[in-house]
């Protein structure tokens, strides 16, 4: 009994030393060998800084910085920054906006002697392009200081049509920052009475009024210009202009010192303030940008 | 305030900045004179030369008073403002130097002309354009008269060349001053 016994340990020990020298020469893992028709990917490493040791601040432009405290290495939360939007995201068919420009009118309360009013509409195209048309009457009735005549201009209509570009087209259709170019025309007439010539040299006075002159001109505008929503759908707009005359008719009297919708000759820049009614034609919800 | 907020105040700032600064940026002042007003120069006949006229006095026949037109007793040049009322201007030169100085050698300068009421600018104001249809003028001492545009306009250029027969002083030291040359 004591040698079976014996015995059976004597193999059990054989067969451990084996096993052990064997499995110390080659260790064999049995791994399956991976499909190649299938793609492989690696385990993610996790990347980028422990959260639990950042902290967050604002940036001068309002973004939310995080910063590791233990490495002091700051990153932008860019989850916390709007995606870069491409394309338009209003719709075509955005808005309708009427203004009554009011420069010209306060101008005339306050002294201009010349002027009128207009009023104007656009189509907000994806708040991007805006397609304009104007419609004014203006008159003037001008004696300048020490001059020897007065320009009369009756009132007449002046039209203008243009486009403006929206340069945040995918903003907040409340601010706008826009530039566009009008190409205007009138039809008019002037006089130019109380003429009085008098020579330095030879005496008496020489009174004289040019007869009546009708005529056309036609001039082109740069323009730029802001709204600012006021409040509910009323705005406020300044625009400011560069004018150049394209074309007028022949005088034989003389050029006109005014043009309906110009103003003065000679004044290359001048500016327009409007009061604007925007009506949405499109109520539906989008994503703010940049807000 | 978002951005496009920011924007806009800035250009609403520049634009109302631009706009005060455009108030004042028309051109203002007349360039060119406020009436039209034939320039005339004087020339030497020998020499085609400017010459500056001693004891010279212009003035238009029939102005009150025979108001000279020059303002000094030398002169090269002389404005002779054209009556708007009527369609010839007559202008006399008459010469004060001695021995020049008599009714028979005063020269007559005279310009038939369309007068043209034209308005110019705001600036320049309303003014007679003159078409001068005919000069004319006597040959005492003046030679001859140029005039290469009709048109008077109140651009202030030299309308008219008149050439007179000068004599030309020897200023060298000791030179007989009565010794001169008649061309």
């Amino acid at each position: 009994m004591m040698k079976r016994l014996l015995k059976l340990l004597l193999i059990t020990a054989a067969v451990a030393v084996f096993t052990d020298t064997v499995t110390a020469q080659r260790r064999i893992n049995p791994v399956k060998q991976p499909d190649p028709t299938t793609l492989q990917r690696k385990a993610k490493k996790p990347s980028g800084p422990d959260r639990s040791n950042l902290a967050e601040r604002l940036d001068a432009q309002g973004n939310v910085v995080l910063v590791d405290t233990v490495t002091g290495l700051e990153f932008v939360d860019t989850t916390a920054v709007a995606g870069h939007v491409v394309g338009n995201i209003y719709p075509l068919l955005h808005s309708v906006t009427v203004g009554l420009d009011v420069w010209d009118p306060v101008m005339r309360i306050i002294g201009q002697d010349y002027g009128g009013a207009s009023v104007w509409g656009t189509i907000g195209l994806h708040n991007r392009f805006f397609p304009r048309f104007e419609f004014g009457m203006s008159q003037a009735d001008i004696t300048p200081d020490g001059m020897n005549f007065t320009f009369k201009s009756p009132l007449a209509p002046f039209f203008k049509i243009g486009c403006a570009y929206n340069i945040f087209y995918n903003s907040d259709p409340d601010y706008q920052l826009s530039f566009g170019a009008n190409y205007a025309f009138t039809p008019f007439s002037y006089t130019i009475e109380n003429v009085k010539l008098l020579s330095d040299y030879w005496p008496g006075e020489t009174d004289l009024t040019f007869p009546k002159t009708s005529t056309t001109a036609g001039y082109f505008e740069i323009t730029a210009g802001i709204k600012v929503r006021i409040v509910k759908n009323i705005s406020l707009g300044w625009h400011i202009k560069y004018h150049t005359i394209l074309h007028e008719g022949r005088s034989a009297v003389g050029k006109p010192i005014y043009i309906p919708g110009f103003g003065k000759r000679g004044t290359p820049i001048t500016g327009a303030f409007s009061v604007m009614y925007t009506l949405p034609l499109n109520k539906q919800e989008l994503p703010r940008v940049d807000k | 305030m978002n951005r496009p907020c920011r924007i806009s105040a800035t250009v609403l700032t520049a634009l109302l900045t631009l706009m005060v600064f455009a108030t004042g940026c028309n051109s203002s002042g007349c360039m060119e004179n406020q009436s039209s007003i034939p320039l005339a120069g004087f020339y030497s006949a020998g020499t085609e030369e400017r010459v500056v006229i001693d004891s010279i006095k212009v003035y238009g026949l029939g102005a009150p008073g025979d108001s000279a037109l020059t303002s000094s007793v030398r002169a090269s040049q002389v404005y002779l403002p054209l009556r708007s009322s009527a369609e010839s201007t007559a202008f006399c030169f008459r010469y004060l130097q001695k021995d020049l100085d008599t009714p028979q050698l005063i020269d007559t300068l005279t310009l038939d002309y369309d007068s043209e009421p034209r308005f110019v600018s705001e600036e320049c104001g309303a003014m007679y354009f003159y078409h001068v249809r005919r000069l004319t003028h006597t040959r005492h001492l003046i030679d001859s008269v140029a005039m290469p545009d009709s048109l008077i306009d109140n651009v202030d250029i030299e309308r008219l060349k008149i050439y007179f027969l000068t004599q030309t002083v020897d200023d060298t030291p000791g030179a007989d001053p009565d010794q001169t040359e008649q061309e």
